[in-house]
């Protein structure tokens, strides 16, 4: 059978599932503690008959294998206010999921909501050590700051410590939207280990030079396997036409 | 293809970007102005393969990855920052900016207490202390006609020196009131804000209380937006806009590409 078209087919999905990807990690460029994405594929040998000739015993398609996360750091985005914090080096701020549970983020916006707890942009509660949320006594708030190691003070002294939670396997982490990450078994750093920057939070790691290349090269190899798809089918038509006049 | 919807959602976010740095260079010289950023949050991501599913081999291999595809990406919030302003000497004795936390309680049109950091005060035909709206600042204070001289300390305390006398006399105590959490104030625009669920119920004190600013006569407080930040801002917002535009248009690209096929 003729599977040429089916191969360039496998590739033409390839590069839409790449294309939405590019999309986006461009559309996630001025998101806090985004992380972008790779698009991960991997080949398909169709096996063949015995009888087949070398060269279709090569055939291979493209499949869709995962997109994993580019966990590098993004740059420190100043922000003004001396609660938002940046992790310096791996590991996740945990914060309370909406549906219940943990739930992790790097997107380190800190505020304080009615109850005088720190909680995200987002209004989910950030937990400390140990999980418990950190509540700020309503007299210590004009004197409320962050610690490199994630100590929570007033003048009255410290209130509980941000967590930082690093993960064994960085690729157990995934995303779930809303800026939050589910992954599980990780570890609670000491306070020694943890390092902190506040004044700013984590911009993205996107970098729209080396997004934008990746969708020329996106776009120019979807037009060449259109062309080739082109090309194979008039090529069959030829033959077909050929024939005919023979019968 | 998803990618068009994708890229729609980022050049809408950048839009938002664009609203609220403008606003922030609009408002560049109101009194007590605070600026705002918008946060951006990542839309729900579409599990094609969870992580974690079998690989189908014999070995019992599991999906290290799984395939997500985002859905683009949405405003989270535009939340203010509460960072002080640079106060500006106006040399008008009613004038006052708050160095440090705090809000003045004034008397709405309505009835109820509005709070502001707009400290440029006048008198009204009666004599009351009010906004430059007019607006009474709570608790009331009403300077005599027949004072020369006005002085307001740090710590709030009013006092006049009444034509003929030769001591200050004590008139009145302006108050501060501070909130659990300032970002959570509702702004009315005017300068005003109001009391929300998410603000907390106001702390009542005089200026200068622990955790309260002190108040400086004939100063205003002036806006903490920095042009020089907001038109970096400005640029990158723009420019990622255009990074989007470009996204759909290469979808756009592709698609024809397709439909041009026989």
């Amino acid at each position: 059978m003729d599977v040429s078209s089916y191969v360039l087919l496998s590739q033409e999905q390839a590069l839409k599932r790449r294309m939405d990807v590019v999309a986006n990690n461009m559309a996630n460029m001025s998101t806090a503690g985004f992380k972008r994405e790779r698009p991960v594929f991997r080949d398909y040998v169709e096996e063949q008959p015995e009888n087949a000739v070398d060269a279709a015993k090569r055939t291979a398609f493209v499949l869709d294998y995962g997109a994993a996360h580019d966990a590098s750091a993004g740059a420190f985005q100043s922000t003004g206010n001396p609660l938002d914090v940046m992790i310096d080096g791996p590991g996740y701020l945990s914060v309370e999921a909406p549906g219940g549970g943990t739930a992790y983020t790097r997107a380190g916006f800190v505020r304080v909501n009615g109850a005088g707890e720190l909680t995200t942009a987002g209004g989910q509660r950030i937990l400390g050590e140990g999980g418990r949320p950190i509540a700020v006594p309503a007299e210590g708030m004009a004197t409320l700051s962050v610690g490199k190691d994630g100590t929570v003070a007033t003048a009255d002294g410290a209130v509980g410590r941000i967590a930082v939670t690093v993960f064994a396997d960085e690729r157990g982490v995934t995303a779930r939207g809303d800026g939050l990450m589910d992954a599980a078994n990780g570890r609670e750093l000491t306070a020694a280990e943890t390092r902190l920057v506040t004044g700013g939070v984590e911009g993205s790691n996107v970098e729209p030079i080396a997004e934008t290349t990746q969708m020329v090269e996106i776009l120019r190899a979807y037009q060449t396997s259109m062309k080739l798809s082109q090309d194979m089918d008039d090529m069959r038509r030829r033959a077909i036409e050929r024939l005919g006049k023979l019968g | 293809m998803r990618t068009l919807s994708i890229a729609g959602t980022g050049m809408l976010a950048q839009q938002t970007n664009v609203d609220v740095i403008s606003n922030n260079i609009a408002n560049m010289n109101t009194t007590g102005f605070k600026r705002q950023r918008a946060a951006f949050q990542d839309l729900l991501y579409q599990q094609e393969t969870r992580p974690g599913t079998s690989a189908g081999g014999a070995d019992g291999a599991r999906v290290p990855t799984g395939i997500q595809i985002g859905a683009g990406v949405r405003t989270g919030g535009v939340y203010r920052i509460t960072e002080q302003g640079a106060p500006n000497q106006t040399g008008n004795r009613y004038d006052l900016a708050i160095q440090g936390r705090g809000y003045f309680p004034i008397t709405l049109p309505d009835g109820t207490t509005g709070y502001t950091r707009d400290g440029s005060f006048q008198l009204s035909d009666q004599g009351e202390l009010v906004t430059a709206d007019g607006y009474r600042v709570e608790p009331g204070i009403t300077v005599p006609a027949e004072a020369v001289d006005v002085a307001i300390s740090k710590t709030g305390e009013v006092q006049v020196k009444l034509a003929g006398a030769t001591e200050m006399q004590t008139i009145g105590q302006l108050q501060l009131a501070s909130f659990v959490n300032e970002a959570g104030l509702e702004a009315q625009g005017g300068n005003v804000f109001t009391v929300t669920d998410a603000s907390g119920e106001p702390n009542l004190a005089e200026p200068g209380q622990p955790g309260f600013g002190t108040t400086m006569q004939g100063f205003v407080e002036a806006s903490n937006v920095n042009p020089v930040s907001e038109i970096t801002s400005l640029i990158t917002a723009q420019r990622a806009y255009e990074m989007n535009s470009r996204v759909v248009k290469t979808a756009d690209e592709m698609l024809q590409t397709s439909s041009q096929l026989r």
